[in-house]
């Protein structure tokens, strides 16, 4: 319903309106956040409410906020206490809101090829029809995909706003990490310039302490998830990724890392005769009901994301900041060869004892589904049971739900019924 | 040899080992090894290399970073050909930094071909081979702009250009290097070399773009050819802007295959008519009777008119296997019709797909134009045409006084034609005007999300299924062709009044569709398959 409201004032050229109608149902969904669904743990319901913050803080207060991509770094933004947007979590709310698709139509309508990621189309489009306010300022790295540099130097042309782009090197080597750390230093000058501020260094350094602590409590949560079955669903393994980027070096991702590292010790031990244990590569087409419908009968586990495991998880040096950063970056799985991404893959499965792997070809991205052959041969080469879906995160008009159903069916008939 | 893609690959490095490095432009007739190795949504090109390296040919590669897919067809072909270097470039064009970094890469560039090929790098021999920068065209030219262009199709629009052509796309600048500097420092004289390639005109995946304004504000510009590539999606966001410049462009879309496209020949054409005024507009100049053929990919229509622009006969009929007997059959049943022989005709123009076909026809013009002329002499206030035919659909803007300004057409895809509604229809088990008339007596609002026709056609299947009533099935069927259509408005940005033409017109369903969609009501004309017949008659007396 308030979906097709938004809708309606979009199509009507009202978004103002559109506008204090999403924040209005966000507030509200907030507060029924507030009192928690009791199938959740303590950790998922604390993840649901910061994640609704996340989204609604940029809508409420635009002064405050940036648009940024995935990658761009929490521990920078969060040392400025600035509400990042960022485009892929946003679009998936909007496709939670049931509104997506007027922004897409909007993007395609107004030039965006068809064939453009549909998230970035999505956000794209709820940009220029003027949903989403102007924020402070642009900023985001060159990777993960292509889509980043086209998508934020139109917004900023739209918005006529200051970009900020981080080049970042394809090869991790001596000489990409100076390069990166200097445009890192010169992205916290900008930042500081437009918000009217000073540089603080010390604020950057308690940002990645909080972040250190973070990612200490992640990787205590990842070797625990080895044994116990901590309960899931794709929605939230997509929520996982803001704590993990674009807030982290926040109070409340560290937050969200201890309480899921509490909550999991209490989970019962894995039953491998009860349940199959899932590996997803990519994003996760949440709002799919046969998708949503594997993992909930409780015989297949959705263990972890691959988004959800870019970054080794060791301490960024504290002393030296910006080259912390910039290594984090450059060692990001989704950063260059797509064997880096492989490996990591594969050692997460075999570390977490897997039973299959599902990669989503997602719409748009080449990046990803440029190496999903190459993943494939690589995982099953070493035991791995993998089925490639071709489909998308947000854009239920490029998955065909009767060939899907069909895929999961024989997957599932392959993997053998756990009992 | 070594094979490369890209313009910011540093080609002449390789003359300093006694080597050449040629820039290859592979098409594919098919994509079955590509697709064995990497998905089909990746970028067109990148799947074409893909297979030409896999068919053999190519032992020695060098890519640059320079897109998504590419990288990934790198990463494949890693495993596959002797030597495959994938060079880490800057996105950065302007900065000092970026300079620095890009030139320690072509050192390591050096040094790995060392390893590889056993040979020492000869200073001497690169600086050799390096190129002289080119004069530019000073006189005026189109330009074929955006995504790399296969070498057939751009030999095809040189020759369908009535002004000399400038490649414009993202390889398509030729490199030219002054002052090369005297030193025999490899490091300073790669840093020379960075940035003399990172300086080069900004393809889209570069950060600064501002010197692309260039190309369109050349006063000897006279009109874009612009070409994308299926999934390479860079530059349909430049296209975007351009159109908003006034500069007279048109886009193209290819998949790297050598195939003549007739879609594409008819939007070249169409801009070339544009680029071209007509003379004498308004003047006839033929008496006595002329005729317009309309041969499209369903029905061929003919148009035949008196010497006072009066319709006196006129005849559809199934265009069949061969265009040119579906043309015949037109013309001698009009022709029989109005009690006439074919000599009494004066001058007969052609339009529609099989335009060229028809060899008694005395000048084929593209339906776009004919469109234009009909739609304009049946009702000059129209400001847009939209029009859906058997197997593309148009929008087409026009001024006030019938010139057409801006057009675009729905892409390879059968959705949003008439094509998609036939296929409906039989999956359905009904007729074309059982269809129009059930789409109007809808209960339940269906919508029908896929965008691709096959998957269109599995969702209709899955609804009857669920029992939902067929009425509604049909009307979330017209919604979809609705909202490809709106698309296709909106990117045109038309104004009404709007008049359909087309077979499709005739489907009641589709229509209200389409007016809801627009606010709008759309002019219909008795018999709006014949609006192309009609204006290509018109042209006849020109």
């Amino acid at each position: 319903m308030l979906g097709q409201m938004i809708e309606d004032r979009i199509e009507d050229h009202n978004p103002e309106s559109a506008l204090a109608w999403l924040k209005r149902g966000y507030r509200l969904n907030r507060i029924k956040l507030a009192v928690g669904r009791r199938d959740y743990l303590p950790s998922q319901n604390y993840l649901s409410k910061i994640c609704m913050d996340a989204i609604l803080n940029p809508l409420v207060h635009p002064e405050r906020s940036c648009i940024v991509n995935i990658f761009m770094p929490g521990e920078v933004l969060q040392s400025f206490s600035l509400y990042p947007q960022f485009c892929e979590a946003f679009a998936c709310y909007l496709n939670g809101t049931k509104c997506e698709r007027v922004f897409i139509d909007w993007a395609e309508a107004n030039g965006v090829p068809e064939t453009f990621c549909s998230y970035h189309k999505t956000l794209i489009g709820a940009a220029e029809a003027g949903l989403l306010p102007k924020p402070r300022f642009i900023a985001s790295t060159t990777m993960a995909c292509d889509a980043n540099i086209n998508t934020f130097r139109r917004l900023s042309e739209h918005y006529d706003c200051p970009l900020f782009i981080i080049d970042t090197p394809t090869t991790y080597d001596v000489e990409a990490v100076s390069y990166l750390a200097d445009q890192l230093r010169a992205l916290v000058d900008f930042i500081a310039q437009n918000l009217h501020e000073k540089p603080d260094l010390e604020k950057l350094i308690a940002s990645i302490r909080r972040a250190n602590r973070a990612n200490a409590l992640y990787r205590q949560f990842l070797e625990t998830l080895q044994t116990k079955e901590y309960p899931n669903n794709m929605t939230l393994e997509m929520y996982r990724i803001i704590p993990l980027q674009s807030l982290l070096g926040s109070r409340q991702s560290t937050e969200y890392f201890r309480l899921s590292a509490q909550d999991i010790k209490q989970c019962p031990d894995v039953d491998r005769t009860k349940t199959k244990r899932i590996l997803w590569m990519h994003t996760l087409p949440f709002y799919q009901p046969w998708l949503k419908n594997f993992f909930a009968d409780g015989k297949y586990n959705l263990v972890l994301c691959d988004l959800n495991f870019v970054n080794p998880l060791e301490p960024l040096d504290e002393a030296h900041p910006y080259e912390a950063i910039a290594k984090k970056l450059l060692t990001n799985t989704f950063n260059g060869r797509f064997e880096n991404r492989i490996q990591a893959v594969l050692q997460m499965a075999q570390n977490l004892e897997v039973d299959g792997v599902i990669q989503l070809c997602h719409w748009g991205c080449k990046q990803s589904s440029g190496g999903a052959f190459l993943a494939k041969n690589a995982l099953e080469e070493n035991g791995f049971p993998v089925l490639v879906l071709d489909g998308d995160g947000i854009d239920g008009r490029n998955l065909n739900e009767g060939q899907l159903r069909t895929r999961i069916e024989a997957f599932k008939e392959m993997l053998g019924v756990a009992r | 040899m070594i094979a490369s893609v890209c313009k910011y690959t540093p080609d002449e490095l390789f003359a300093g080992f006694g080597e050449s490095c040629q820039r290859i432009n592979p098409t594919a007739l098919a994509f079955d090894l590509s697709d064995q190795y990497t998905h089909p949504n990746l970028c067109s090109f990148a799947k074409a290399l893909l297979q030409s390296c896999l068919q053999g040919g190519v032992e020695e590669l060098l890519l640059t970073e320079c897109c998504d897919s590419l990288r990934r067809v790198g990463d494949v072909l890693k495993q596959k050909l002797k030597f495959v270097y994938l060079l880490d470039l800057p996105h950065d064009n302007n900065g000092v930094c970026a300079v620095d970094l890009y030139a320690g890469r072509l050192l390591d560039l050096i040094y790995a071909y060392e390893t590889y090929s056993g040979e020492k790098f000869d200073i001497a021999a690169f600086k050799a081979a390096l190129p002289q920068a080119k004069e530019t065209i000073s006189q005026p030219y189109i330009s074929i702009m955006g995504a790399r262009i296969n070498d057939e199709l751009y030999h095809s629009i040189a020759k369908m250009a009535k002004l000399p052509v400038k490649t414009d796309t993202c390889t398509g600048v030729s490199k030219g290097f002054t002052q090369v500097p005297k030193t025999e420092d490899l490091q300073q004289l790669m840093r020379w070399y960075a940035h003399a390639l990172l300086r080069q005109n900004a393809c889209l995946r570069m950060e600064n773009i501002a010197d692309r304004n260039q190309i369109w504000n050349d006063p000897h510009l006279k009109g874009v050819i612009y070409h994308t590539v299926k999934f390479c999606d860079f530059y349909g966001f430049e296209y975007a802007k351009i159109r908003n410049k006034g500069v007279p462009i048109v886009k193209i879309e290819t998949e790297y295959t050598p195939t003549s496209d007739g879609q594409i020949r008819t939007r070249i054409e169409a801009f070339m008519e544009g680029l071209t005024p007509q003379k004498q507009k308004s003047h006839s100049i033929v008496t006595g009777y002329t005729a317009g053929m309309d041969s499209g990919s369903t029905s061929t229509n003919v148009v035949i008119l008196d010497k006072d622009c009066q319709i006196v006969s006129y005849a559809i009929v199934p265009t069949g296997a061969r265009s040119l007997d579906g043309a015949y059959r037109a013309l001698e049943q009009a022709l029989q019709k109005a009690g006439l022989k074919k000599e009494d005709i004066n001058r007969i123009v052609s339009t529609g797909y099989g335009r060229i076909s028809i060899n008694f026809a005395d000048q084929d013009v593209t339906e776009i134009t004919c469109h234009a002329k009909g739609v304009y002499f049946l009702d000059s206030s129209v400001r847009t045409i939209i029009d859906i035919g058997g197997q593309d659909s148009k929008v087409i803007r026009l001024d006030e006084e019938g010139n057409v300004t801006d057009f675009v057409m729905n892409d390879k895809c059968a959705a949003g034609t008439g094509r998609f509604l036939d296929m409906m229809a039989r999956t359905l088990e009904m007729d074309l005007g059982v269809m129009s008339k059930l789409g109007l007596q809808w209960n339940e609002e269906i919508v029908i999300s896929s965008m691709c026709t096959v998957f269109a056609e599995s969702e209709v299947i899955s609804l009857i299924a669920q029992n939902k009533e067929i009425p509604d099935i049909v009307h979330g069927l017209n919604q979809s062709v609705a909202s490809k259509i709106y698309a296709l408005v909106k990117r045109v940005q038309g104004v009404g009044p709007y008049m359909m033409t087309g077979g499709v017109a005739n489907n009641k369903g589709v229509v209200r569709a389409i007016e809801e969609k627009l606010g709008q009501p759309l002019l219909i004309w008795q018999i709006p398959d014949l609006c192309g017949a009609l204006g290509a008659a018109l042209l006849a007396k020109e």
